[in-house]
């Protein structure tokens, strides 16, 4: 059940209209048989993963809070880590780990016995595995107290607008929304209407128009395409996946709001991010925030010294990488980021405050630079292999400028979809996430006539699922 | 809901409703498509006055530029064509059960032009059910309900297509449009050769091919005593038809096959674009179609 599809709408009138018409004990038994209606449209057989996922840690929270000696709170901690690590790890990487396995047993002349397994990897397991591990953290931490209630627990962890997509929420944050009554505010039908229409925009009108330009490049070798090409290609794809992701976490926040929740902003104008460190409080903020609460602070961050903190900051996004999927690309991908942040680290050298024009120069330039940075690691993330991803890199570098036909094709498209979409992010950018609903009708009602003339008439011809859910 | 929200819904309504006038009337200079859909009854109406003796083609492009009108006049004989773009046998079964079989059209001869797989069933698309849209009646929609397999997205699609011209020229609009920006043409055409031969490369495990719009159009067209001919025309790229689909036509003696595909001797030079035939192709086409004598008169 896609959020671009009329079954989802569909699904999601009937569950509006009933939800408020309940009080909220059933308000939240309502949100979980539809949470578990909607995912297993998927495959009934995940059900049984989210459901025994859920069972351990709503189980090793009580044992976590109610055990007296920090010893025996620690054992469950890793009790919980393990569980929920093996589950991801089995379904996620085990594939990919008994293969890496097998070829290098081959290379050093030993018969492998790993078999490779025929698994599905269950839709968004990595965002509800992180969000069950945040829980039980949290509580071993202190920071909240477990539920005793498990239908409640279980909402958190499946409640539907977020569940395969994120934003990953913390416990702290939205536990207590299960927890109590919710009520209708006034702004929430605006707010939500601005987060739907924005999302379905980015992902129906950006990512799914992109997308057949990003697959073309991709789909051919790098000696049939031309640098512009390739850097075409590698645009697009930084377009596709913004409007991808970003778009759900907006759909996902908006249906949210509609039922009383307020959820995280998970997206905040990345692209306009002038450094690797402000790169990461733009994109995936539930993602890279987690990691940094959950990984790189309890390994030292920067409290041990330069050299440690180069080394947290590298081995955090190495993680992140994995995180993203079982394959060297991703991996590498997340290197290189922990690579940009550690180099920015370096190089962060106060300066004393420049003119306001050489400051707005500094600016476009660091924001452009950022933004290629990003569209290199975007490049190692959508390769099929490393070797795809290096002959593209060397072809691109080997600066062959024919201007074919499907170049200018593909910038005349981009140039009218992203063009607009650039403008507003950056008018955004300046007034801030939400300053279209303090706006006057006037120009709220110009953000709507734009965004649904191009919702009913330019949704690409083939729609496509969402990148996100395979992670 | 608070006084500004009413009125943001105020004017995003207003703005359906005032796209929606303006594709009502702009509608029949939109697409020559929408004005064919649009006279079908009338084409139909005409079909069944005339006295001379005459075929119905049901098809596609292929039709519309395959078939050489001037060479069925010159031998006395009249052709009337039903030929909407991009459409195969899903549409042309709703065509003729909407449009000849519910209207008790008397037709003698009916004769569908095709290549490849396109009397094969296949998954509905967005498309196909803008087309169905086009040529049922609102009291028709239910028997494309019972007849198509139908999720309830498809479902959605069908009856906003149906009801609202918004919906329904959503593909065209964006088409005259996109047509203004610099080579976009030539690149969707690109990214549509590649996504073809993608496909091609894929469809080694082509499951069975299934046969029910055209078996069903077959059975109603044999009770109302229609004489069928299907023709397999000519391409520049060769091309195979399914065992199936032989023995479907080898059936039953009031089905003709002519299979001009093999038969017609043509060259590029008889293409417009190595799909659709060209004026010398066509007349070389047509000529052999009515030598072939298939038909009743």
């Amino acid at each position: 059940m896609l959020f671009n599809s009329y079954t989802f709408w569909t699904f999601y009138l009937l569950v509006f209209l009933a939800y408020w018409a309940l009080k909220h004990r059933h308000q939240n038994t309502l949100l979980l048989i539809a949470s578990y209606v909607f995912y297993g449209a998927w495959d009934w057989r995940f059900l049984f993963l989210i459901f025994t996922s859920t069972l351990i840690d709503f189980i090793l929270a009580q044992y976590i809070h109610g055990a007296s000696i920090q010893k025996r709170k620690k054992f469950y901690l890793v009790l919980s880590i393990i569980a929920n690590l093996t589950v991801l790890g089995f379904f996620k990487y085990y594939n990919f780990f008994s293969f890496e396995l097998n070829s290098l047993f081959v290379n050093i002349g030993i018969t492998s016995m790993l078999p490779t397994l025929d698994v599905i990897l269950p839709v968004g397991i990595s965002f509800y595995t992180f969000q069950t591990m945040s829980y039980s953290i949290d509580v071993y931490r202190d920071e909240i107290k477990p539920t005793r209630n498990f239908k409640d627990y279980a909402l958190y962890v499946s409640f539907f607008p977020q569940l395969v997509a994120g934003p990953i929420e913390r416990s702290s944050r939205l536990l207590p929304q299960v927890l109590h009554k919710r009520k209708w505010e006034k702004d929430y039908f605006l707010e939500g209407l601005y987060l739907i229409f924005y999302g379905l925009f980015l992902k129906i009108v950006i990512a799914d128009n992109m997308a057949p330009i990003t697959n073309y490049i991709f789909s051919k070798d790098a000696s049939q395409l031309g640098s512009l090409e390739i850097l075409l290609g590698i645009y697009a794809f930084a377009f596709q996946i913004y409007g991808d992701f970003a778009g759900y976490s907006s759909i996902a926040r908006g249906i949210a709001k509609w039922l009383g929740f307020d959820l995280m902003v998970n997206f905040r104008m990345p692209y306009f991010a002038k450094d690797p460190s402000d790169f990461w409080k733009r994109w995936h903020i539930s993602l890279s925030s987690w990691f940094r609460d959950y990984v790189y602070i309890p390994l030292g961050g920067n409290r041990d010294g330069k050299l440690a903190s180069h080394r947290n900051l590298i081995l955090t996004m190495f993680l992140s990488g994995l995180w993203h999927g079982a394959a060297w690309t991703y991996v590498l991908w997340g290197i290189l980021h922990g690579l940009y942040l550690s180099i920015f680290n370096v190089f962060k050298i106060k300066k004393g405050k420049p003119s306001a024009g050489k400051n707005r120069v500094k600016s476009v330039f660091s924001m452009i630079l950022m933004f290629h940075l990003v569209c290199l690691a975007w490049l190692l993330f959508r390769a099929k292999d490393f070797d795809q991803a290096w002959s593209f890199l060397i072809r691109l570098f080997s600066l062959s400028m024919e201007v074919s036909t499907f170049f200018i094709g593909s910038v005349s498209l981009m140039v009218f979809y992203i063009v607009p979409l650039l403008s507003y992010e950056y008018w955004t950018e300046k007034r801030g996430l939400m300053a279209l609903s303090k706006h006057s009708v006037v120009v709220q009602a110009l953000f709507y006539v734009y965004i649904i003339i191009m919702l009913l008439f330019f949704p690409s011809p083939t729609a496509h699922e969402f990148i996100y859910f395979q992670f | 809901m608070n006084s500004k929200s009413i009125k943001i819904i105020f004017v995003i309504i207003a703005l359906f409703l005032s796209v929606e006038l303006t594709l009502r009337m702009a509608q029949p200079y939109l697409s020559k498509d929408i004005k064919h859909y649009k006279a079908l009854a009338s084409i139909v109406e005409k079909f069944d006055k005339s006295e001379v003796d005459k075929v119905l083609f049901i098809g596609n492009s292929l039709t519309r530029e395959g078939v050489d009108k001037e060479k069925f006049e010159k031998n006395e004989k009249g052709l009337t064509l039903i030929r909407p773009d991009d459409t195969t046998v899903t549409e042309w079964f709703w065509i003729f059960k909407s449009k000849i079989y519910d209207k008790d059209i008397k037709v003698t001869d009916l004769a569908i032009i095709f290549v490849g797989d396109q009397l094969e069933d296949k998954p509905l698309k967005e498309q196909n059910l803008v087309s169905i849209s086009n040529i049922v009646n609102t009291s028709e929609m239910f028997s494309v309900r019972e007849f198509e397999v139908l999720s309830l997205s498809d479902l959605i699609t069908l009856t906003l297509s149906h009801f609202s011209v918004t919906f329904a020229s959503r593909e065209r609009v964006q088409r005259r449009v996109l047509d203004l920006l610099p080579m976009y043409r030539e690149q969707s055409r690109i990214i549509n050769r590649s996504l073809v031969e993608g496909h091609v490369q894929s469809s080694k495990d082509k499951k069975k091919a299934t046969y029910k719009h055209l078996l069903e159009l077959i059975k109603l067209a044999q009770e109302k005593n229609i004489h069928l001919t299907f023709i397999s025309s000519p391409l520049l790229k060769a091309y195979t038809l399914d065992r199936d689909l032989l023995n479907i036509f080898n059936k039953s003696e009031s089905i003709s096959f002519i299979n001009a595909k093999d038969e017609v001797q043509v060259d590029k030079t008889d293409f417009q674009d190595g799909y659709h035939l060209n004026k010398e192709g066509a007349s070389k086409f047509t000529e052999y179609i009515l030598e072939a004598k298939t038909f009743s008169f």
